[in-house]
């Protein structure tokens, strides 16, 4: 006991006796249940035993008193030396205090709270100890059942927490899984789905994750045709997410191609197993990347790379148009046509392309069967110049274009799925279409093909306005090369004459036998000298005005005129010569013959026609008819001569071509020519009817106005 | 002069349809003392040698209605008595058009008339003196 306690004990008892004291404090002692209070002598052997050390060590005070009290403490305290310790630390400080386990008399341990204490005499020496242990293992217990209570919820808490991160990170996962563009799906190794993403859903051609989770385990190649890239059958077994599931990981280019409508789509597959503890797949993982839009974005470069070099190979442009068109079947569409607009408007078919030959006659059938009409999309981008696209083909739309059955039969047997149709466009001008078809593919084209299609068309368009300008380059070339041959023919003939006249004339002279030719002979030679000189001049004048016209637009000057005037003027002009060769000229007229006209121009063509009708058939009746009504003014110039032969007639009116070749007049080709040309600018048309043996009819149809 | 009015061994023959020219080309042959006789076209010269007429010289030019110069010489090829005429083409056309025709000399026009005169005075007996 320490001193304090002493003293509040001292305290309690003062009100006491002091006799009495003494005595109640040793039925204190004696009675007090709750404390074990007795005291060892100076060897720790026990000299005394209370009520309440019997209740909590279970010893009488008969089987304890004089035990040493190191039978309290358990086997390892007792062998550490913990007794002996405990003693002499209470003798060192006087007192010693600690909560530790003891032993009670049955062998079972209870929680103490010990409290030891040295009773020294008067002269300091140690007579004995004191204790007092008090029995806390109801406290204890109560204590460490708190301490597990707390301990089970802080770690129950912690499972909490455990889960809901665990639960975060998988929703994550999910999250980032469901938003990747490639298309992600496990697999248990009896080919089961267990995890498909949305993208994989989407590829795969489901509606949604449910359904494709849901899905037979051969839904896929039921579904789908798979191809390796070549075109060839890329076996089940073999495909990236089998083979992850006996144990390999492995990628592969994928083509699957929908077995109903014929869509292919191209994927990048891998597959990779994962393993259990045990080293046996548990699950296959099949990461899928869409590579279709890729696959078309190539195959557009390197089509639109193609169909620029074959641009550049030919100056033809029919065979350019054809190369193109074989060049886009079967990488941008299951046909392609072209189409070329005539000069009365509508289109001709050109080429075709498809992508299954044994269709290509079928085509071919069906353009000429049906070629496009105005009201037909072809017919209508001709007109318009705009492109346009039907990114999906409706039966109603089939039955709206093919008014004719058979064409609709077969138009709905060709399966036509999408359609583009671009134009061909020379400066302002739209010269043909090009036209695109999807069918077996089912591929659909998007606003992305238009585009495409649209620089194939505009570079086509530039390569054919290449080959024009460069066709025209080299016609005006040959055009002038022709004009100089047939310019230097023509000149030399009258050339010669009059050289040779004169050189004659010189030479006689110096002979001195000039004057003897006499002065008639002298005259008519120098009148045909002058003749001649002013034929050479004429001549010079019309081959710059031909000239002029093979390189630009002819201009007329109009005025209101009668071309009966006109024809008579050139019929009188000729009359003298027609006599000289036995021909003669008659003039018939009728109906109302006024106009607004070039007189200059239509002067020529009267020339021309009456000119060679007097050189081609001397001896022969010409008649030079003009009549007027309906508008159109109408002149015929009829020979009765050898008339021209067939080959012939075709190329008449072409520059430099000839019937025959010239006699008095200087024919260099150029004159039905430029008659031609004459009454195209007048928009009108000139017609040749010739037999041979018959004579031939030039007529002429001017419009009035 | 018509052919029949000239000496049928003793003249020079004229083929040419440009009729300025023919005129000219007698009438300076004849200033140079040669008897002339000229054909507007092949068959005409023809028709004046299957006459019998044995002129000293052709003078041809090709392109001609009715009978070119590259038919009427096939036609004096084929007759004995015409093969051994000599013959002078006259062409406004390229060397490679008068290539197809076989004759003595070919001379281009424009025509030197000093070149003709030396021709005609190779084979023909000058009958201005």
């Amino acid at each position: 006991m320490s001193a304090t306690e002493k003293r509040e004990t001292t305290v309690a008892v003062e009100r006491l006796a002091p006799n009495e004291v003494p005595d109640l404090l040793d039925l204190l002692i004696e009675q007090v249940v709750d404390y074990a209070i007795f005291v060892l002598d100076r060897n720790g052997n026990i000299a005394s035993w209370n009520a309440g050390a019997q209740r909590i060590k279970g010893y009488t005070p008969i089987e304890i008193i004089g035990q040493p009290y190191a039978l309290f403490f358990t086997d390892e305290d007792r062998a550490a030396g913990k007794p002996a310790h405990i003693l002499a630390s209470a003798r060192a400080h006087g007192r010693y205090h600690e909560e530790g386990w003891r032993r009670r008399k049955d062998g079972t341990r209870f929680w103490a709270s010990v409290v030891m204490t040295a009773l020294r005499d008067e002269s300091g020496a140690v007579r004995g100890y004191a204790k007092i242990t008090r029995d806390l293992t109801e406290r204890r217990r109560a204590e460490e059942e708190a301490r597990v209570a707390a301990a089970e919820r802080a770690s129950r808490q912690q499972a909490e927490l455990d889960e809901r991160e665990v639960r975060r990170s998988r929703d994550q996962l999910d999250l980032i899984l469901r938003s990747v563009a490639e298309g992600v799906t496990a697999q248990r190794p009896d080919g089961r789905l267990v995890f498909a993403n949305e993208a994989a859903a989407r590829l795969s051609g489901f509606d949604s994750v449910a359904a494709m989770l849901a899905a037979p385990i051969d839904e896929m190649p039921r579904r789908f045709e798979m191809l390796r890239e070549d075109g060839t059958s890329f076996p089940f077994e073999e495909l990236p997410g089998r083979r992850a599931l006996r144990g390999e990981a492995t990628t592969a280019t994928v083509r699957f191609k929908d077995r109903r409508t014929g869509e292919e789509r191209w994927s990048f597959v891998s597959g990779a197993p994962v393993f259990d503890a045990e080293g046996r797949v548990e699950i296959a993982v099949n990461v899928f990347r869409e590579l279709t839009e890729q696959r078309r974005s190539e195959a557009a470069w390197q089509f639109l790379a193609d169909v620029s070099a074959t641009l550049g190979a030919s100056l033809d442009y029919e065979v350019t148009l054809k190369k193109v068109v074989e060049l886009a079947v079967p990488r941008i569409a299951d046909w392609c046509g072209v189409d070329v607009v005539e000069p009365d408007g509508h289109l001709e078919p050109l080429a075709v392309a498809h992508v299954d030959p044994g269709k290509l006659e079928l085509a071919r059938e069906w353009r000429r069967r049906w070629p496009p009409r105005p009201e037909s999309l072809a017919g209508r981008v001709a007109r318009s110049g705009t492109p346009e696209l039907i990114s999906e083909i409706t039966t109603a739309m089939i039955e709206a274009g093919t008014p004719d059955l058979e064409q609709r039969r077969m138009a709905l047997e060709l399966g036509l799925r999408s359609v583009m149709v671009v134009p061909l466009r020379v400066g302002n001008e739209t010269i043909g279409v090009l036209t695109f078809v999807t069918a077996e593919s089912g591929r659909r084209f998007g606003a992305q093909d238009l585009v495409l299609a649209s620089e194939v068309a505009r570079r086509a368009s530039l390569a054919v306005e290449n080959a024009r300008a460069y066709t025209e380059a080299r016609l005006a070339v040959q055009t002038r090369d022709n004009f100089l041959a047939i310019a230097s023919h023509e000149l030399r003939t009258p050339l010669s004459a009059l050289s040779v006249m004169t050189t004659s004339l010189v030479r006689a002279a110096g002979q001195g036998r000039l004057l003897s030719l006499g002065e008639d002979a002298l005259k008519d030679r120098m009148v045909k000298a002058d003749r001649q000189t002013r034929q050479l001049a004429r001549l010079i004048d019309r081959l710059l005005d031909v000239s002029r016209l093979s390189t630009r637009d002819l201009r007329l000057e109009r005025e209101t005129l009668d071309l009966v005037e006109v024809a008579r003027d050139v019929v009188s002009r000729y009359e003298d010569a027609a006599a000289e060769r036995g021909s003669r000229i008659e003039l018939k007229t009728s109906g109302e013959t006024t106009g607004y006209w070039d007189r200059g121009r239509l002067d020529q063509v009267i020339t021309n026609l009456v000119g060679n009708a007097i050189k081609y058939a001397p001896g022969a009746a010409v008649t030079v008819s003009v009549s007027g009504g309906g508008g159109h003014a109408r002149l015929t110039v009829r020979d009765e001569g050898p008339g021209i032969p067939l080959e012939h007639q075709e190329r008449i009116f072409d520059q430099f071509e000839r019937a025959s070749p010239s006699e008095d007049l200087p024919g260099m080709g150029l004159g039905l020519w430029l008659v031609r040309r004459i009454v195209a600018a007048h928009g009108g048309a000139i017609t040749l009817d010739s037999r041979p043996g018959t004579g031939a009819t030039f007529s002429v149809v001017l419009p009035m106005r | 002069m018509t052919p029949a009015e000239v000496d049928p061994n003793e003249h020079i023959l004229v083929v040419e349809d440009d009729r300025d020219l023919r005129d000219t080309l007698a009438e300076a042959l004849r200033l140079e003392g040669y008897e002339v006789v000229s054909a507007e076209h092949g068959e005409a010269a023809l028709r004046h040698l299957r006459s019998g007429a044995r002129p000293c010289m052709v003078l041809l030019d090709l392109m001609m209605p009715v009978m070119d110069g590259w038919t009427l010489r096939r036609e004096m090829l084929k007759d004995a008595a015409l093969a051994a005429i000599p013959v002078v083409v006259m062409t406004a056309a390229g060397a490679g058009r008068a290539a197809g025709v076989e004759a003595t000399v070919v001379v281009h026009k424009p025509l030197v008339m000093d070149d003709l005169v030396a021709l005609v005075e190779a084979h023909c007996p000058h009958g201005a003196n």
